[in-house]
């Protein structure tokens, strides 16, 4: 009798790893004055607001400063988030993008939100900007994964290891990779279920 | 070079559960990589700048301060002066703080801090001896970070070590008194946030 490959099908895994507060919950904490929970926002989208700002500004100098200052408009935005309206990272990626566009604005410096009149090759604003969302939400998505997947996705995606060097880095067996990246796509598809498509 | 995806899961599973996978891979290649913080970047803004942060209540900000030099005072003295004794190779050594191993460090491993004097500038310069820590594989890196409340926050440099023992100068560009103990951490390939930490002097 031929053996046949039995199919895998990966449960959707109902718990978390370690429960963390939400983006919401963290942005009612800073409309309170809580400077430790604007910290632990600052280390949670830092990096995806540099990403951003590199994105529309396309200078690390200027994408630099723009994050300083885009995280002192949260800093004041923070008692105009609703809970009840949405989850923080959509609301956090408007009040970004629009600091960026307006300090942009006030220097007379061009973004990719404002069109020049003659085309260039590449992606145009619209496709920037969503490009610019995508890896904003991903990251946040990836950020929200249990350490263990977390680690074997950003190696295979982001460090460009093979999934032999990632066992070796990580000193886990091979199939121990191979189960959680197969465990980590399942729930970062969990967690960006419907978006994107 | 883009990871494949068959390699990644195989191709055992399920067309529907293949197409949600199949698409989870395609958002991270989509996404990229983050760019990396600079220094300029490790600190959060407006915490310090009042005039940045307008809701920010100044007694509070007092009180943390005071908290934080107390803190500061007493795990940072847990070290011992040496009368700035200079060594060989010109380093003046002020204070020498010892960093124990957490249960995530390789056995035997240990280090030390010696904190030199503070340049005119603000920077602090410190030679690390670190012993028995695992030669990393390629790409692999180690980090010293200031922390608070125990947590890495503020990097001071990044080493690789291999052999029993290796020194390395590294520079603290900080007012040390906003912080409460250092921290080694063990850093993967392209991680910019701080890692495991292996030892720390909290």
């Amino acid at each position: 009798m031929e053996a046949t490959a039995t199919p895998v099908r990966l449960e959707s895994p109902a718990v978390r790893a370690e429960p963390r507060e939400t983006d919401g919950d963290l942005l009612q904490r800073i409309a309170d004055g809580d400077s430790d929970a604007f910290e632990s926002l600052y280390r949670r989208y830092a990096r995806p607001l540099l990403g951003l700002a590199l994105r529309m500004l396309r200078d690390r100098s200027r994408a630099e400063d723009a994050v300083q200052e885009t995280f002192a408009s949260i800093w004041r935005s923070a008692p105009s988030y609703r809970p009840e309206r949405g989850p923080g990272a959509p609301w956090l990626y408007a009040v970004a993008r629009n600091a960026i566009v307006d300090r942009a604005r006030a220097r007379g410096e061009q973004t990719f939100a404002e069109p020049p009149e003659q085309v260039a090759p590449g992606a145009g604003p619209a496709e920037e900007t969503e490009a610019s969302y995508v890896s904003w939400r991903v990251h946040r998505a990836v950020d929200d994964l249990p350490p263990p997947e977390r680690d074997v996705l950003e190696l295979a995606y982001w460090s460009g290891l093979s999934q032999s060097e990632i066992a070796q880095f990580l000193d886990i067996p091979l199939g121990t990779v191979k189960t959680r990246t197969r465990s980590g796509l399942a729930r970062l598809a969990d967690l960006l279920e419907g978006e994107f498509r | 070079m883009s990871p494949d995806f068959d390699d990644l899961v195989g191709t055992d599973l399920e067309p529907d559960e293949r197409r949600r996978l199949r698409h989870a891979h395609d958002l991270l290649l989509a996404a990229g990589p983050l760019p990396e913080l600079s220094p300029s970047l490790d600190r959060t803004p407006g915490i310090e700048e009042a005039e940045v942060v307008p809701f920010f209540n100044r007694r509070r900000h007092a009180a943390i301060a005071v908290l934080a030099a107390a803190i500061a005072l007493a795990v940072f003295g847990g070290g011992y002066l040496t009368g700035h004794e200079r060594d060989s190779a010109g380093f003046s050594a002020s204070r020498v703080v010892a960093m124990e191993a957490t249960p995530a460090a390789p056995r035997g491993a240990s280090a030390s801090l010696t904190l030199g004097a503070k340049d005119d500038a603000g920077n602090w310069p410190m030679l690390v001896r670190v012993t028995n820590l695992e030669k990393l594989p390629p790409r692999g890196y180690y980090a010293l970070w200031l922390t608070k409340k125990g947590r890495p926050v503020a990097p001071c440099g990044t080493f690789v070590s291999a052999g029993r023992t290796t020194e390395i100068r590294l520079n603290a560009p900080y007012k040390l008194t906003r912080f409460d103990g250092w921290a080694l951490t063990l850093q993967k390939p392209q991680q910019h946030t701080p890692g495991r930490v292996l030892l720390t002097t909290v």
